[in-house]
């Protein structure tokens, strides 16, 4: 709640936990420490939680008891989780998935998240009258268009009720669609209670469906169907740690691997115990990694990660873009199967010829297609018009916020805030006739020059590319003004242009270890802490010996023991 | 379960019982329509609209922009406030402005904040804005503190005036998103602050979409038509009954629950129950002034991000969700709230702190408006200012043009419009003039609630001039005798 807490979180510097390159991030924090003076030490204070339990060395507990079904579970790097309210996103996926319903409802009628990059985590999602007030609104118009529809509601109830009062086929909606709402079987007091419930209108009502209606509204307003609620089991000899159950493992699978709810076969695969092991839970990750929504929720993750869901730009030119880009993700992580890291090293893109001329590239043979980059100096997703749209200015690009969003969300090396002298607003406006590079070199200037040298040598280094991915030679209306497109990632080197840039952070090993906080962030719904470094760092080796694949990335990050076990939260 | 609903109701029509809920009537009122029959006055309501500018950009203050150069009656008006005088008739006579209005600023970094004061960098002023508190000097190393320390005017006066209205008070906004994403609003997008149980500040977030805003506020409305009726009640039927098992499944589940969980899961029951009591509140009496507002239908489709201007993107719908079509249904929705006396207080911002929406559409610039401030030309600025005033002027003329008793609706209302910024010297960065100020700031006030002057321009006494004095005094207008935070003492000049 509080601003300063929310950045003092936001300006940690990434932990350690990525052995292989030391030296790099031990540079790269030298740089950020020496960019300001009270940057929290990256070893300790400073963080808001998860310093108590497991820390450096595991208490010698490993033995997680009976309950888990699982053998020697590695307790070490379990973190805590809270209570986590489906996203706008989530609920438009699960009652496409549940009823039908393609209409993605909950964007107008739920207030919008506020995003960091992520809009998942649970520390933000505050409880508000309009929220409330929404969701009731929104359970009533799914319901109606719902029961409104004989082909959807006929596949969902899934028997045909003799009559208004037959109870046998509302217990039979009630006990198949409960479980799938709820993500869990309901006990037989509950499905009595929802069946009364049904009944009462469907008689008085004189329409099967009525009763229908009024169940589903009630799921859809359910705690347990707007928040995803682990309990689990305390494990015996590791106070405040809990194992999931099987379904609560089911349903943190789903919405990692899809974005939505488990449906019936991974609900019972958590029946029959398949997700009790790592082994079991590995597999299953896997299995769903096959399902065309896994594509969609990756693609998700990357425009979330790298600011690009929304574009300022026409709807013709945004889609196309984003076209662009989604089939670079798809043909990478998908199609090919191949090392994540081509997603910053491929050298052709996805264009229509709206796209190709945009960039003055070669258009496609056809409608669409795939166009090699040869020497325009571009290469893989951050030459996209995409990336290259984000963190700009009023009408113009801006090198600082470019590269402060390249370094926050590209390199997990946030950079601090700007000092509480500094009004930053607006972009430097130097003496009349000044070339841009002119007017930024104030940035270089006394106390302002450490943290501007992290940002803007990395923005100045993609200036050859306007705020909407075009190249240019010069300031924009100033053919006095050259660019000359040199720029440096203080710490790692000299580069000039985007593909320079990619495979600078490529081959320092940048990119891949900040992706993993990434998913895990996204993935947890909430910022790594300390206590969660064994297991990230354990995901982050799986990741690097797979090849880097992103797919193993998912899978890595499922199949691990922390994925099936919670620690207490800290007490309020 | 319908047939009690309309028992219940037929019974209160058939006593002409003045229960409080029920509209007013004019059967209701006594003979001189000032009081109602059962002795008590009529109710005064107390509404504060809010936009995200100020009075000019960077370039200079906006000439001729809401303050006019003459005091008193009969003021002129400059292109901003053109449509006080417009569609709407000579709104002159109803409106005053008061000028010469300030929130004290923090002159040095670290320094201290005066009282009712706000910190040197901008843009984490609500505090003093809604609440008269200073802001908090921010700790070392940030440059903003966004805490919000105390209530806000519009729940001080909730508190002494609600009565059993079915709303206590009513928040609304007409900027559908904040239209920047990967930013965090800090209340940029919240006017009203009440206290949670614990008795800390509590953000009372404003509902956004129409559609939820009229679905909140009419479902209880019985039609006329029977078959109507019959299908209104079966609903509210309906939704106590879903609630009751959502209520009881969920109290279970908080029981489950420890620490963070559990107080996030029994702030959302709250807020079910409060839904509840909603509908357990006697439905308003159509008739007279206070009727069904036609369906909205669904809400204007939402923009997307806006992150800047020029750059031929305005043909997106990027940055905007049809505000303006948004804004005329909230102003709807407040009007008859106060008819039918759902509500006699409400917030209503129009457009949010630091606006990032896209302004193209509303006033013919490309830009988006925070951009603007900063470096768009201040006479193309006026007419920003001159959308949100047609919108007020929009809203004030409803008030106007409904009868109630001996007078209006607007009679028995005390309406101000704040805005964020004003503009002066810039402590951020030693300008001259800047808009990230609150120097220089303006307010308007309509309404005759409670003696309050009609039409004229008032230039607030130095020992008055906060904002806050100016709600100070709306709050007096309807009888709600209080300071504000750290703002003490109305202005006199606003009474008759």
């Amino acid at each position: 709640m509080c601003y300063s807490l929310a950045v003092f979180d936001a300006v940690l510097p990434p932990r350690r936990w990525n052995s292989m390159k030391k030296w790099v991030w031990a540079g790269l924090l030298l740089a950020t420490t020496a960019c300001k003076d009270d940057v929290p030490n990256p070893e300790g204070g400073g963080s808001t939680g998860g310093e108590e339990g497991s820390g450096d060395d595991a208490p010698g507990s490993s033995d997680a008891g009976d309950t888990t079904g699982g053998p020697e579970a590695d307790l070490d790097g379990v973190g805590p989780s809270g209570m986590r309210r489906l996203t706008r996103y989530e609920f438009d996926n699960v009652v496409r998935d549940l009823l039908g319903d393609d209409s993605r409802p909950s964007q107008a009628l739920l207030p919008e998240e506020e995003r960091a990059p992520f809009d998942n985590e649970y520390s933000r999602q505050e409880v508000t009258q309009p929220l409330v007030s929404g969701l009731e609104i929104l359970a009533r118009t799914v319901a109606q268009d719902f029961v409104a529809d004989a082909t959807r509601r006929a596949e969902v109830v899934g028997c045909t009720p003799a009559g208004p009062s037959d109870a046998t086929c509302m217990r039979g909606f009630v006990t198949d669609f409960g479980r799938l709402a709820l993500r869990r079987p309901l006990a037989t007091a509950e499905v009595d209670e929802l069946v009364d419930l049904g009944l009462a209108y469907a008689q008085s009502q004189d329409d099967f469906f009525a009763g229908v209606e009024v169940i589903v509204r009630a799921l859809l307003q359910d705690g347990e169907f707007i928040y995803r609620i682990e309990i689990g089991t305390e494990v015996a000899d590791a106070p405040g740690v809990f194992a999931l159950s099987g379904y609560e493992v089911a349903t943190r699978l789903s919405f990692l691997m899809w974005g939505s709810t488990p449906d019936d076969a991974l609900l019972t695969a958590a029946e029959a115990g398949e997700l009790d092991t790592t082994a079991g839970v590995r597999a299953m990750a896997q299995q769903m990694l096959a399902d065309p929504r896994a594509r969609t929720h990756v693609d998700r993750f990357h425009a979330l990660w790298l600011g690009y869901t929304e574009l300022p730009h026409s709807p013709a030119l945004t889609h196309a873009m984003r076209t662009e880009t989604a089939a670079l993700v798809e043909r990478v992580v998908f199609e090919d199967d191949a090392s994540w890291l081509e997603l910053f090293t491929f050298p052709e893109t996805y264009l229509d010829a709206t796209l190709a001329e945009h960039y003055g590239l070669p258009a496609p043979a056809g409608g669409a297609g795939w166009v090699g980059y040869g020497d325009s100096g571009r290469m893989g997703l951050m030459s996209h018009g995409s990336f290259l749209s984000v963190a700009a200015s009023a009408a113009d690009t801006s090198p600082t916020k470019r590269g402060k969003f390249i370094r926050d969300q590209v390199m997990c090396m946030p950079i601090p805030p700007p000092p509480p002298d500094v009004m930053a607003d607006n972009p430097p406006e130097g003496e009349a006739g000044d070339c841009k590079i002119d007017r930024y070199a104030v940035h270089a200037q006394g106390a302002c020059a450490g943290c501007h040298a992290q940002m803007d040598l990395v923005g100045f280094g993609l200036e050859n590319y306007d705020r909407a991915g075009r190249f240019r030679e010069h300031d924009d209306d100033r053919p006095d003004c050259p660019i000359s497109g040199e720029g440096e990632v203080v710490g790692l080197g000299e580069f000039n242009g985007p593909a320079a840039l990619a495979q600078l952070l490529v081959d320092n090993e940048v990119v891949q270890s900040c992706v993993t906080e990434q998913v895990f962030r996204y993935a947890m719904g909430r910022p790594m802490d300390e206590v969660d470094e064994p297991y990230v760092e354990a995901v982050a080796q799986g990741f690097v010996d797979s090849g880097h694949r992103f797919q193993a990335l998912l899978v890595e990050m499922a199949g691990r023991d922390a994925f099936r076990y919670r620690r207490e939260q800290e007490q309020p | 379960m319908s047939a009690l609903t309309l028992s219940r109701r037929t019974f209160l029509r058939g006593a002409g019982g003045v229960a409080i809920g029920l509209p007013l009537l004019d059967i209701m009122l006594g003979e001189h329509g000032d009081a109602l029959a059962g002795g008590g006055a009529l109710p005064s309501r107390f509404l504060l609209c809010f936009g995200g500018f100020g009075l000019g950009t960077d370039q200079g203050p906006s000439p001729n922009n809401l303050v006019p150069p003459e005091i008193g009656p009969g003021y002129s008006l400059g292109p901003a406030v053109a449509a006080f005088d417009g569609p709407y008739g000579d709104l002159r006579s109803e409106i005053s402005i008061v000028s010469g209005l300030a929130i004290p600023s923090q002159t040095t970094y670290g320094g201290p904040i005066p009282p009712g004061g706000r910190g040197v960098n901008f843009h984490a002023h609500t505090n003093p804005l809604f609440t008269g508190n200073a802001s908090l000097v921010p700790p070392p190393g940030d440059s903003h503190d966004y805490t919000v320390t105390g209530v806000s005017s519009d729940q001080i006066v909730a508190a002494a005036i609600a009565g059993d209205t079915n709303f206590a008070s009513l928040q609304y906004r007409a900027q559908a998103l904040l239209y920047n994403s990967g930013v965090y609003a800090y209340w940029r997008d919240v006017m009203s602050w009440g206290l949670d149980a614990g008795g800390q500040p509590e953000p009372l977030y404003p509902v956004a979409s129409p559609r939820q805003a009229f679905d909140t506020l009419f479902l209880g409305f019985v039609p006329d038509d029977p078959r109507k009726a019959a299908a209104a009640a079966l609903e509210i039927g309906k939704r106590k009954s879903i609630l009751d098992v959502v209520d009881r499944r969920m109290g279970g589940m908080v029981d489950r629950l420890g620490g963070a969980d559990k107080a996030k899961l029994q702030e959302h029951l709250d807020k079910i129950r409060t839904l509840e009591q909603q509908l357990d509140a006697t439905p308003p009496n159509v008739g007279g002034q206070c009727q069904l507002l036609r369906d909205p239908g669904p809400d204007p489709a939402l923009g997307g991000d806006f992150a800047g201007d020029g750059g031929g993107v305005y043909d997106a719908n990027a940055g905007y969700s049809d505000e303006h079509a948004r804004a005329r249904v909230f102003a709807d929705l407040v009007h008859m709230a106060f008819v039918c006396d759902l509500t006699r207080v409400g917030t209503y911002m129009y457009t949010m702190m630091q606006s990032f929406m896209n302004v193209l559409q509303l006033s013919g610039h490309e830009y988006q408006l925070h951009d603007m401030t900063h470096s768009a030309n201040a006479f193309y600025f006026n007419d920003v200012i001159a959308w949100h005033m047609e919108q007020f002027a929009y809203l004030v003329a409803k008030l106007r043009d409904t009868p109630e008793g001996d007078g209006t609706l607007l009679d028995h209302c005390a309406v101000g419009f704040l805005t964020e910024a004003g503009g002066g010297y810039s402590y951020e960065t030693g300008a001259a003039y800047t808009t990230h100020s609150t120097d220089g700031m303006a307010m308007l006030v309509a309404g005759g609630a409670g003696g309050l002057v009609r039409g004229e321009h008032i230039v607030a006494p130095a020992n008055a001039n906060h904002t806050g004095n100016v709600l100070v005094s709306l709050m007096r207008a309807v009888g709600v005798e209080s300071d504000l935070g750290d703002v003490s003492g109305h202005i006199p000049g606003l009474f008759v």
